[in-house]
C-alpha cells in the first residue's frame, strides 16, 4: 500500500498570506490522493450550478442507488489491477451472468410449475455466481498457468462471455423474472434504504476486511508487488493469482444480479459501459496499473464520481455519444495527472529525506 | 524466532569453531563439454565471514548457486553441521539454515518494513476465536524489535521501501532473512551498486551480525571491502579452488596475484 503521510514540514509559512498557506494545503492533499478529491469536488459543484436538481434529495436518493453497481464492478476490476492484471472482460461476464441468472430462474420456474418463486431465485443467484466463479478460474488459469497477458485473456474472455451470453439467449432478453426476484434485489428497501446500496455497502466492508486484514488480501497486494519476491518468499503464487480473479469475476457476478434484478430481465446486452467506468473509477481513484498500489476507499469514491459525472450530464442533456468522450478524456487525464503526482511525490521525499 | 532466540548470549571472542556449518566437498559442475567447477571443497565455519574472489568465469557464481539450492552439482557432496544435505531447491537450503540475498533483494517496493518483513509469513490472530486477521501492530512491533536488535536505523518503517537507499534497502532484505532461522547469507556483490557511505554501512551491519552467530559467504569484486570485511579468503580460478588464507596472513597483493596467476 502507498503511504500517503506526508512528511510535515515545521511550518515557515504561518506568517505568509493566506492564498499561499491554502495552496500549500492543497499541494499536500493532491500528493496524499491524487486528483480524485479535487474533480470530486469541482464535479458536485460545478453540477450543483449548472443544474440545481442535481442536488435535490430525489437525484441524490437516484444517484447513491445507481453508483451501487458501479462500485460493485469496480471493486472486482480493482483486484484484478492489484495483481498487476486487468480485466476487459466486466461489461461481458455482466451480461453473460444476467442471462444465466435469468435462464435458470426461468427455468427451474417452468421444470417445476409448483415451486415456490424462492426456489428458482435460488436457483438463479447459484447459477450467476458459478458462471461468474467459472470466467474467473478460466481467466485465471489463463494468466497464472498458461502465462497470457492478463489484457489478451480476458479481451479473449470478452469475446467469449459476449458470444455464450447472446448464444444462450439468442439473442433476446429473458423475461419471466419472479416478482419476489426484483423485490429481494432491487426494489425493496430497510430503513429507508434501498436493498442495493445495502449490498453495496456489504461488498465494501468485506473487501475492506479483506484486503487490509487478511493474509489473502497482502498476496493480492504483493503479487502485484513484486512476483518474483513473493514467490521467493515461499508463496504459491499461481494458486493465489487464480484465486484473485475468481474473487473478481465472483464480485462482477454479484453486481450483474443486483442489476437484473433491476431490469427485471436477463439481457445479453447488460454491462457494456461498465468495463470502461470501472477502469476510470479505479484509475481516478488512484489504483496503479504496475500493481499492487490502490485503496477500496479511494475506489469507491472514484466510481461515485463517475456516476456523477454520467448522472451530471444526463440531467445536462449531454448526448451519450459525446458523454463517452468526455469519460475517455478523464481517464487518460487521470493517468496523466497521477504520474505527475509520483514524480512531484518522489522529488518531495528526496529533498526530506 | 527472533534473533535473540537464534543467538542467546555468547562469547563472541571464542572464534574457535569446531566443526564447519558448512561443507562442500569435491563440488563439480558441467554445463556441457564445460567443467564449470573441478571438485571444489570449501569449510564455512560459524560466526565467520568468508569472501569468495576470482575473475569472471571462475566458477564463483555457479557455485554460490549450488550452495543456495538454485542449481544442481553433478559431483561432489555438501554437509551442514557434519551431516550430508541435499541441496536440490531453494527451500532445501533454507531448511538448513541457508539463505541467499538476491541482487534484486526479494523485496516488494510499494510495501513498508515490515510488511517486507513478513512477506510470506504473516502473523494473524482470531477475533473472538472465529474472525481471522493480521496482527498489524505486533509485526511492526516486531519489526522494530529486530531492527533494534541489529542496529539497524531507518528513518521511518512505515515508508514503503522504495523511497529508501540502496543500502537502508538492504538492510531490510538482510532483517527479512534473520526473522527466520537463518545461520549462514549468501550474498552475490552485495555492495554493487551502492555508494561508499551506502556500502560502509552494509560493511558495518555484516561484521555487526558476524559477531551474533551469522556466517557470511560473500562474493565480492572490491578488493578492499574483502579485505576490510572477510576472516577468511576463497580464491577461484577456472573451476578450481586456488586457495583459502586468513585475511591477517596476506595482502591484497598476493590475494591478486591469486586471482591472476592462480598461485601465490
Amino acid at each position: 500500500m502507498v503511504n500517503t503521510e506526508i512528511n510535515s514540514h515545521a511550518d515557515p509559512s504561518a506568517n505568509r498570506p493566506i492564498w499561499a498557506r491554502t495552496m500549500r494545503v492543497l499541494h499536500d492533499v493532491f500528493l496524499a490522493n491524487g486528483i480524485l478529491p479535487f474533480v470530486l469536488v469541482a464535479a458536485i459543484i460545478f453540477m450543483g450550478i449548472a443544474e440545481p436538481r442535481f442536488l435535490s434529495y430525489d437525484n441524490l436518493f437516484n444517484l447513491g442507488r445507481h453508483s451501487t453497481y458501479l462500485i460493485i464492478i469496480s471493486v472486482g476490476q480493482m483486484l484484478a489491477l492489484l495483481v498487476r492484471g486487468i480485466d476487459m472482460s466486466v461489461g461481458s461476464t455482466v451480461a453473460l451472468v444476467s442471462v444465466t441468472t435469468a435462464l435458470a430462474i426461468t427455468g427451474t420456474a417452468q421444470a417445476i410449475p409448483d415451486a415456490p418463486p424462492g426456489l428458482a431465485i435460488v436457483a438463479g443467484v447459484a447459477a450467476g455466481m458459478l458462471t461468474g466463479a467459472v470466467v474467473g478460474l478460466i481467466n485465471g488459469i489463463g494468466i497464472a498457468v498458461l502465462s497470457v497477458s492478463p489484457f489478451i485473456m480476458t479481451v479473449g474472455m470478452m469475446s467469449i462471455a459476449t458470444g455464450v451470453a447472446l448464444t444462450l439467449s439468442g439473442g433476446m432478453p429473458v423475461y419471466g423474472m419472479p416478482r419476489e426476484f426484483g423485490q429481494i434485489f432491487s426494489n425493496a428497501s430497510l430503513h429507508g434504504l434501498p436493498v442495493p446500496v445495502l449490498y453495496c455497502i456489504a461488498v465494501l466492508i468485506l473487501g475492506y476486511y479483506m484486503l487490509n486484514w487478511t493474509v489473502l488480501g497482502r498476496r493480492i497486494y504483493s503479487l502485484g508487488g513484486n512476483l518474483n519476491a513473493t514467490r521467493l518468499a515461499g508463496v504459491n503464487t499461481t494458486f493465489f493469482m487464480v484465486l484473485t480473479y475468481v474473487l473478481c469475476s465472483v464480485i462482477v457476478a454479484f453486481g450483474a444480479i443486483l442489476l437484473t434484478a433491476r431490469v427485471n430481465t436477463g439481457e445479453a446486452t447488460l454491462g457494456t459501459t461498465l468495463l470502461m467506468e470501472s477502469i476510470t473509477a479505479c484509475v481516478i481513484g488512484g489504483v496503479s496499473f504496475f500493481g499492487g498500489i490502490g485503496r477500496i476507499s479511494n475506489v469507491f469514491l472514484g466510481a461515485i464520481f463517475v456516476t456523477i459525472l454520467t448522472n451530471g450530464m444526463n440531467l445536462l442533456r449531454i448526448e451519450s455519444y459525446v458523454q463517452q468522450i468526455v469519460l475517455g478524456v478523464f481517464l487518460i487525464a487521470a493517468v496523466v495527472v497521477d504520474q505527475i503526482r509520483v514524480r512531484m511525490l518522489r522529488q518531495e521525499r528526496i529533498e526530506t529525506g | 524466532m527472533t534473533l535473540a532466540q537464534i543467538a542467546p548470549t555468547t562469547n563472541v571472542t571464542a572464534k574457535l569453531p569446531h566443526q564447519p556449518l558448512l561443507s562442500a566437498r569435491g563440488i563439480e559442475k558441467n554445463y556441457g563439454g564445460n567443467r564449470a567447477l573441478k571438485g571444489v571443497s570449501l569449510d564455512i565455519f560459524p560466526n565467520e565471514v568468508v569472501a569468495l574472489v576470482g575473475d569472471n568465469g571462475a566458477g564463483k557464481s555457479t557455485f554460490v548457486k549450488i550452495l543456495s539450492g538454485a542449481e544442481t552439482h553433478d559431483g561432489g557432496s555438501i554437509l551442514v553441521d557434519g551431516q550430508k544435505v541435499q541441496m536440490s531447491t531453494p527451500n532445501d537450503a533454507h531448511e538448513n539454515g541457508i539463505a541467499t540475498l538476491y541482487q534484486d533483494l526479494g523485496l516488494v517496493d510499494c510495501f513498508n518494513v515490515p510488511q517486507n518483513v513478513f512477506l510470506g509469513r504473516e502473523l494473524t490472530g482470531r477475533l473472538g476465536g472465529a474472525i481471522p486477521f493480521l496482527r498489524h501492530t505486533e509485526m511492526r512491533r516486531r519489526t522494530a524489535d529486530l531492527l533494534k536488535e541489529l542496529d539497524i536505523r531507518l528513518p521511518d518503517l512505515a515508508r514503503p521501501v522504495s523511497t529508501m537507499s540502496g543500502g537502508q534497502r538492504q538492510a531490510v532484505a538482510i532483517s527479512r532473512l534473520l526473522l527466520g532461522d537463518v545461520r549462514l547469507i549468501i550474498m552475490d556483490e552485495p555492495m554493487a551498486a551502492l555508494g561508499v557511505d551506502e556500502g560502509q554501512k552494509v560493511l558495518d551491519l555484516i561484521a555487526r551480525l558476524s559477531r551474533k552467530h551469522i556466517s557470511f559467504f560473500i562474493i565480492s569484486h572490491n578488493m578492499e571491502h574483502v579485505m576490510t570485511i572477510a576472516d577468511r579468503i576463497a580464491v577461484f580460478k577456472n573451476g578450481n579452488l586456488v586457495g583459502v588464507v586468513r585475511r591477517e596472513d596476506t595482502t591484497r597483493e598476493e590475494i591478486t596475484s591469486m586471482i591472476v596467476h592462480g598461485r601465490t
